[in-house]
């Protein structure tokens, strides 16, 4: 009997050990891109483009405030409205105009990206999964004037070929573009716009590294934090954080909801990651990720408070019983 | 082949049957849940080829070719795919490595299928390479129809690849179009990209276009980001003679002056 008191303590001890339950975790992060799944109906909020590439353009509407000239597969057209349609390959560049929120069709792989060269918040966004937007062409600045590019694309239904087009210098055009179900947008807002958005839900593992085409292997996506902040995963519950080496490579595992709490793009992307957390894996290779998740003994490390107290409890409990002479002779 | 029984035998001496049962559950539940991790990730062997999800390594620094299309059939879920190709006679006939290829044209799971070398191909004909369902990986991942691009091409030795453009279909072989397209992925922004093709032995074939952006809306415009996948069609080449032509892309980014280009060669078959 008694040894089974024993074994049956051990392997309790050892399965607190070993046992790392879902716990709710705050991860912050510098990254130079992520991916992940969504299932959030939009995203981003309106930005001022100095310009956007759409590649992967199924289909654009342009609502012109007065007649324009474009030119379409080398012949000229001047129109107040105009439906073009996007080959497989198809893209188009915007110059001067207000982007909308970006709508999903549904659910979708979305991998956001700070662009190497250009300004400090330009960025890229590529999807698996169609999207649609609105812009609004703005005022003609010294130097520069709105316009778009199209390569690959058909107007009204004719030959394909490139299409260029003047907006109209005082803004006010309106333009609407659907994707194909995979498409890339390159942003190149206008200076000194702040980028950002807030609660996106995700579905599925995030893993911060992306495959170097030169060499197939996995790299790490961590940036330096700015000053004052740290890469870093806080269990608050746990009082317990981890702080991350910028070349780690990092895997998150949602229990069931996970939230990108906020993202801003400013020399790199940095976010905030909120939710329940069924694995967090860091390491600084493939071979060498291991789990961070607290143990079953971590949280009744951060109960402790709770057993201390009990005994106070019960002494407490035991002198009231005393005082009224509530306990039995010994 | 794994048992079942003998496992759970060999750990107990006569379990009861709700043990036994529960044991068999367990074992079948891990073996289900390693085999649609398996699914999910690295490649597969089929008889035919390698498919699954991998990276596809590529030095290349400014531009890498990831699709020549001729005719290429949208196909739906649960198809079979054929890959149309002619293969021509080299002089002297020498050994050669052929292969087809797929990728995603934009990268979004790693998506990777790679004939074999075994394949038995037949020199001066067209050849199909058949057996190749979609309800193996391609459906289950979710890789749709237009974003998978295409390669099919023979090395020689050490010299340069060349590609065979490519017809795909899934019921009708009849091509849709007999122009060319490439997709390919700029790793630099382009203003201008300068496409042209050579015949080495017929100078009369110098096919030549430019694709460039308005620099008058901004004087540091992109035609293209980089990073991006683009596509570009060839002029109809149904009139040239058959061969091996020479495809330049030429680029130009933004602001830089020093210009980036990749040289291929691809065999026309009118």
């Amino acid at each position: 009997m008694i040894a089974v008191v024993w074994i049956a303590t051990g392997v309790a001890v050892l399965a607190a050990a070993r046992l790392r339950p879902p716990t709710a975790a705050t991860i912050s992060l510098s990254v130079k891109q992520m991916s992940f799944r969504t299932d959030a109906p939009h995203i981003l909020d309106q930005i001022n483009e100095d310009e956007l590439i759409v590649s992967g353009l199924q289909s654009l509407r342009i609502h012109f405030e007065t007649p324009q000239a474009v030119a379409a597969a080398g012949a000229p057209v001047r129109a107040t409205t105009m439906e073009i349609q996007g080959e497989l390959g198809a893209s188009c560049s915007f110059y001067h105009v207000r982007s909308g929120r970006l709508d999903f069709a549904g659910p979708s792989i979305v991998t956001v990206g700070a662009a190497a060269r250009g300004n400090s918040n330009s960025f890229f966004l590529k999807t698996h999964g169609a999207v649609s937007a609105n812009l609004t062409s703005q005022p003609a600045k010294s130097g520069s004037r709105p316009g778009f590019t199209c390569t690959r694309t058909r107007v009204n239904g004719g030959p394909a070929g490139e299409v260029v087009g003047n907006l109209s210098p005082q803004g006010g055009d309106s333009m609407s573009f659907t994707t194909f179900p995979d498409a890339r947008l390159d942003f190149v807002p206008s200076a000194g716009a702040e980028i950002g958005y807030t609660q996106v839900p995700i579905l599925g593992e995030i893993q911060f590294s992306y495959i170097d085409p030169r060499s197939a292997e996995e790299k790490t996506v961590l940036l330096p934090p700015p000053a004052g902040q740290k890469n870093e995963i806080k269990f608050e519950k746990l009082d317990k954080s981890v702080t991350l080496d910028n070349a780690d490579l990092l895997r998150v595992v949602p229990d069931n909801e996970l939230y990108l709490r906020r993202f801003v793009i400013d020399n790199g992307i940095h976010l905030n990651l909120h939710g329940v957390v069924r694995d967090i894996r860091v390491g600084a290779g493939v071979n060498d990720m291991t789990t961070h998740m607290p143990s079953y003994f971590d949280h009744l490390d951060g109960q402790k408070r709770f057993f201390t107290a009990v005994p106070a409890l019960v002494a407490l409990l035991l002198g009231i019983l005393d005082r009224m002479r509530g306990l039995p002779e010994t | 082949m794994f048992s079942l029984d003998a496992a759970s035998g060999a750990r107990c001496n006569s379990p009861a049957p709700s043990v036994r049962g529960f044991l068999r559950l367990t074992i079948a539940l891990l073996l289900i849940g390693g085999m649609s991790v398996l699914a999910a990730q690295g490649m597969r062997d089929f008889h035919n080829r390698s498919e699954g999800t991998t990276a596809r390594p590529n030095a290349l620094e400014d531009f890498a070719i990831i699709g020549v299309h001729r005719s290429f059939r949208p196909f739906p879920r649960n198809a079979n795919i054929n890959v149309g190709f002619f293969l021509p006679t080299a002089p002297n006939n020498p050994p050669k490595t052929v292969f087809v290829e797929a990728a995603e044209l934009q990268n979004s799971f790693h998506y990777l299928m790679r004939s074999k070398s075994s394949i038995a191909w037949k020199d001066g004909a067209w050849n199909v390479f058949a057996g190749w369902p979609t309800a193996d990986v391609i459906d289950p991942l979710g890789v749709q129809s237009s974003n998978l691009g295409i390669l099919a091409g023979y090395r020689i030795d050490n010299r340069p690849t060349v590609y065979l453009p490519v017809d795909v279909y899934h019921d009708d072989p009849k091509p849709v179009k007999l122009t060319y397209t490439f997709h390919f992925v700029t790793g630099q922004d382009l203003q201008t990209l300068d496409i042209s093709v050579t015949n080495s032995n017929n100078p009369d074939v110098n096919l030549k276009k430019q694709l460039k952006c308005n620099t008058t809306f901004n004087r540091n415009c992109r035609l293209y980001a980089a990073g991006s996948t683009q596509a570009f069609d060839l002029d109809d080449m149904s009139s040239k003679p058959a061969g091996e032509y020479t495809l330049k892309l030429l680029g130009r980014a933004p602001g830089v002056t020093m210009p980036t280009s990749l040289s291929i060669v691809f065999y026309h078959r009118p």
